[in-house]
């Protein structure tokens, strides 16, 4: 595929291997792709096919044992702790399965933790307002359910207004009802910030709202689908 | 089930570093619990043992002079089953190589005596051998003497001891070491508290040489052993009574008799440190053990809920963590038994070198060993079913619920603090104050250390303030001089007079007397001081404020009059033997606190009125001018009159010695809280923080640097520092006071007074403590790969 774009973000030939005792597992056998602004991507893949791990090492909080990653102009140096973690608070959003909200912050002070470290931070009473739960910004995440704590988690990773956002299994744990509310605040992310999300998944549903999607298998990046029309989340059921 | 233990011993062995701290923990209770009991229980073992075979007499008493034969018929009064004596006197020992004024408390020996018997070791060159009771001493001119001078001295076999008495020399020759029931504590006159060989012991010669060497076979030191059913009070009167035509000059139950009163005081301190010590370290590793265990039983709580939905009932789930309290309870009462044995046998060294012990071996009870394994395992399995009662009242699918966090509430930080402080400062206070029992259990960890520090430091200062405070401030004479006879006080200050090199000297008299009020009576020393006296200042360490020694009767000290039950303004009576005919009702004018001793002051001006007779010395204090101390000394030395020297700086050194000795003991102990805090610290510390992995490692993956979570964590350290540090002030107050009831002899009481020097470096040590904690933290936070805390659910 050609494509005349810049791309905000490029994977070139990235390996990864693990120790396991005295194995060595490759988790990552060579993968290249690009990012573009705007576009929503889905990697999908069973356990095991490295969609995580590309994941982790595109947000920085992982490193390759071989391969480039460059943001824009700037290539990442695995061996520049202090560079990846100014990487992440720049220009990654993050959100996790488990939702990580700060156990003894509220959902606002949770939101606003990101605000904090972000450039050019998104008001997070405005974030909280539009994932519909300015009536529990009061309260902890314990007293939050799970789609609700996702739906906050999502709001931390806005309200630093991130260049690219990253979900992994944004929905694995929540009903479908949930998961859709969730994709949409992603989606609509996406769509109105103009910045690209990648998220991994099991559900094979979900790609039906990606502009594109990535198929992993065995460590390996085995094919890319455009979707010309990528539908709302709203009209997906799984 | 087996499966289950199994797992719940492999996770425990995952926090096998906190688990081997609450180990370590526990080993320093047991180790201080057994030393002590094992040190108390070989000193009181042996020492009652001596009394018993040595047949220690139940009252004791002192006369002019009583002949033999009428001393046995006193057995003839109710209550009395056997009298016994010696003749003794104080005399002057002259050997090579001595520098001081040197005296022995010298004792008739009989093979006859039937009371207090002595203990005889002979040296015959091949080694020594110890008599059984009743031997002869076949040589009338050799001496034996007390193990504790034989030490300073060095006498081999042969040895030549000349004796001075009453002016003239009498040769002996060195022949062994004599152990005494009665003698165990010698405790030389003059006021001094401390045993020191080089310049008193006891030495014991035969009766015909000491019968010849006094001029009379009358017995001056007896005792008497009294019938099953009686006791002192029983038979107090009449002995006093049939005593007097004697010339008695005390009469004492074995109680107040001066080496076994001092030895039961040791006894009583050795024994509430053994408590309190031990109680303390062993309150530490509960706390401790609770804490780890609470965490660890809260991380298993999914497990425990998959096993209780399994069927597995509360006693076995309990049954499999108790089993990890059992074998820390035992792992660290074996520890702290093995750490006992070396520690014990140093304690029982340190006293044995005060004390004249005729069979110095430590053995190794196993009584202490069966009573630590107890107490180890009781605590610590109570602290491992504190730590999972909580476990046992949740339903299956409560325990597989993640817990919530415990979060005390929404607290809203006032808007002039969010506005000027760090976003991570704030996250920081927020966190400590939404999770206080968390910052709780820091701070106690914290607190512990400083308080037991900041009062074990003060033990070395503390002491130094008494010796100044005594010596220097109260005592400003270099030399006191025990004279032979009393005079009157301007005839002891023109003897004075006749000296070289005085600067200054005063009379002043001293002599053990006797109070009484009610049915309470106790032996004293009178002071009799001129007023205004320079030399020798009457000071009030509560008040730390010099006294006036009043005009109208007696200034006592705080403990004798507590043990009379008086004060101020109250009416004793009073007798001094061979002075003072019968009893006088004197006023106590005053009560002042004192370290040492149990002491009463008179004015030597008021004795014509307070007591009814003249004015009286027979001590002299005397100041040297500066650079001719030894000269006045030497000059003192070759006088007849003298008995006794004490050089001030002298005891004041043996007193600094013997308390270097006990700062040893108590340097361990500090050293010991020390270990405990650095454990408590480190291992709190790093609980809490893996309970918060999960939200550190989110922090990081947001992009917090490491700077900025440094920041937080060391921000949240200085908070619970500074908390710690405060609750440790009442834990000061408190430790100090244990600290005053169990240093409380019949010899001295020490007032611990807040030191600010000694809270200082119990400071800065938990300040490095916790610094090192929180570097520790920073590490085990970068250490923690991000991806693999990202994949836990919270």
């Amino acid at each position: 595929m050609t494509d005349n774009r810049k791309p905000i973000l490029r994977a070139i030939n990235i390996k990864k291997e693990y120790r396991l005792g005295e194995v060595t597992v490759q988790a990552l056998r060579g993968v290249n792709f690009d990012i573009y602004d705007k576009e929503l991507i889905v990697i999908l893949g069973p356990s095991g096919s490295g969609k995580s791990t590309t994941l982790n090492i595109l947000g920085g909080i992982e490193t390759a044992t071989e391969g480039e990653i460059w943001y824009g102009r700037e290539k990442l140096d695995w061996n520049d702790k202090k560079n990846l973690t100014l990487y992440r608070r720049k220009h990654i959003g993050f959100v996790f399965q488990f939702y990580n909200l700060l156990p003894g912050l509220t959902a606002l002070e949770n939101i606003e933790l990101a605000g904090e470290m972000g450039n050019a931070p998104i008001d997070a009473r405005e974030l909280i307002k539009e994932v519909g739960l300015e009536k529990r910004s009061g309260h902890y995440p314990n007293r939050l359910s799970g789609g609700e704590q996702q739906r906050i988690a999502i709001a931390r990773a806005l309200c630093k207004n991130p260049d690219l956002l990253l979900c992994d299994e944004p929905t694995g744990a929540l009903d479908s009802k949930t998961g859709v509310q969730v994709l949409r605040l992603i989606h609509d992310f996406c769509r109105r910030y103009e910045k690209p999300v990648v998220i991994i998944t099991h559900n094979v549903d979900i790609a039906k709202i990606a502009d594109r999607v990535f198929h992993f298998k065995d460590g390996t990046l085995e094919s890319v689908d455009v979707n010309p029309n990528p539908m709302d989340p709203g009209d997906i059921e799984w | 089930m087996k499966q289950f233990r199994k797992n719940a011993l492999r996770l425990a062995w995952r926090n096998k570093g906190s688990l081997l701290g609450s180990v370590f923990i526990i080993a320093i209770g047991i180790m201080t619990m057994v030393s002590m009991f094992d040190t108390l229980t070989n000193l009181k073992g042996q020492i009652q043992k001596l009394y018993k075979e040595h047949k220690l007499t139940d009252v004791f008493a002192q006369v002019y002079g009583i002949a033999p034969t009428e001393l046995e018929r006193l057995t003839e009064l109710p209550g009395i089953r056997e009298a016994g004596g010696k003749i003794a006197s104080d005399v002057r020992l002259v050997t090579d190589g001595q520098e001081e004024i040197v005296t022995v408390h010298l004792m008739s020996y009989s093979k006859n005596d039937r009371v207090n018997l002595s203990s005889l070791t002979l040296d015959d060159g091949n080694g020594e051998r110890v008599l059984p009771l009743g031997s002869e001493i076949a040589d009338d001119n050799v001496i034996f003497l007390g193990t504790s001078m034989e030490k300073v001295y060095g006498f081999s076999p042969g040895d030549e001891i000349r004796l001075v008495i009453d002016g003239r020399s009498y040769r002996f020759t060195y022949a062994g070491t004599v152990n005494e029931p009665d003698y165990i504590y010698a405790m030389p006159p003059g006021g001094a508290m401390i045993p020191d060989g080089s310049t008193y012991d006891i030495a014991v010669i035969s009766m015909n040489k000491m019968k010849s060497l006094m001029g009379s076979s009358n017995l001056t030191e007896i005792g008497f052993i009294l019938d099953d059913g009686y006791e002192y009070a029983d038979v107090k009167r009449k002995l006093e009574e049939k005593l007097q035509i004697y010339g008695l000059k005390s009469l004492c139950e074995k109680e107040h008799q001066a080496s076994y009163q001092e030895m039961e005081g040791e006894f009583e301190e050795l024994s509430s440190m053994g408590t309190v010590i031990p109680f303390l370290f062993m309150s530490i590793s509960v706390f401790m053990l609770y804490v780890v265990l609470n965490k660890m039983i809260d991380r298993d709580r999914s497990l425990i809920g998959t096993m209780k939905a399994f069927g597995m009932t509360d006693t076995e789930l309990m049954s499999a963590y108790m089993m990890q309290g059992l074998v820390i309870g035992i792992l660290g009462a074996l520890a702290g038994c093995i750490f006992a044995s070396p520690f014990g046998r140093s304690m029982f060294d340190l006293y044995r070198s005060f004390y004249n012990l005729p069979d110095p071996v430590y053995y190794e009870p196993v009584i202490s060993k069966l009573l630590a394994f107890f107490i180890a395992i009781v605590t610590s399995v109570a602290a491992v079913f504190a730590g999972i009662r909580g476990i046992l009242g949740i339903t299956p699918s409560m325990a597989m619920r993640a817990q919530s966090p415990k979060i005390l509430g929404e607290i809203t930080l006032p808007r002039f603090l969010t506005e000027h402080i760090q976003f991570m400062t704030k996250m920081g206070l927020m966190s400590i104050f939404r999770n206080p029992f968390r910052g709780f259990l820091i701070a106690l960890a914290i607190g512990f250390p400083f308080a037991m520090s900041s009062v074990l430091f003060s033990y070395g200062p503390l002491i130094n303030s008494v010796m100044v405070s005594e010596y220097d401030n109260c005592k400003a004479y270099d030399l006191e001089a025990q004279l032979d006879r009393y005079s009157s006080p301007a005839k002891v200050l023109d003897s004075a007079a006749t000296l070289r090199h005085v600067q200054r000297a005063e009379p002043v008299f001293e002599r053990a007397v006797m109070l009484r009020k009610d049915s309470r009576s106790e032996y004293s020393l009178l002071n009799g001081l001129q007023d205004g006296s320079e030399l020798w200042k009457v000071l009030d360490n509560e008040k730390m404020e010099y006294i006036d020694i009043p005009e109208d009767g007696l200034l006592i000290n705080e403990r004798l009059a507590d043990k009379l039950h008086v004060k101020a303004g109250d009416t004793v009576e009073f007798s001094i033997p061979g002075l003072v005919s019968g009893w006088r009702n004197v006023r106590v004018s005053g009560v002042l606190s004192e370290t040492f001793g149990s002491r009463c002051y008179l004015s030597l001006e008021r004795f014509p009125d307070v007591l009814g007779i003249d004015s009286l010395s027979d001590m002299l204090l005397i100041t040297a001018e500066p650079g001719h101390f030894d000269e006045v000394k030497k000059e003192l030395y070759d006088s007849g009159r003298v008995t006794w020297i004490v050089d001030k700086l002298k005891t004041r050194r043996t007193f600094s010695d013997m308390f270097r000795s006990m700062t040893v003991m108590v340097d361990v102990f500090n050293i010991l809280s020390v270990i405990a805090g650095i454990i408590l610290i480190y291992n709190i510390s790093m609980i809490n923080l893996r309970e918060r992995t999960t939200e550190l490692v989110t922090l990081r993956v947001l992009g917090t640097t490491d700077r900025e979570l440094g920041w937080m964590l060391w921000f949240e350290m200085m908070v619970y520092f500074a908390a710690g540090i405060l609750m440790g002030f009442p834990g000061n107050y408190f430790i100090r006071k244990l600290f005053e009831s169990m240093m409380k002899t019949d010899s001295y009481v020490f007032r611990m007074r807040f030191d600010p020097s000694s809270a200082v470096y119990a400071f800065l040590l938990c300040g490095v403590i916790s610094v090192i904690a929180w570097f520790l933290e920073i590490r085990l936070v970068k250490s923690i790969k991000l991806t693999d805390a990202l994949k836990e659910r919270e």
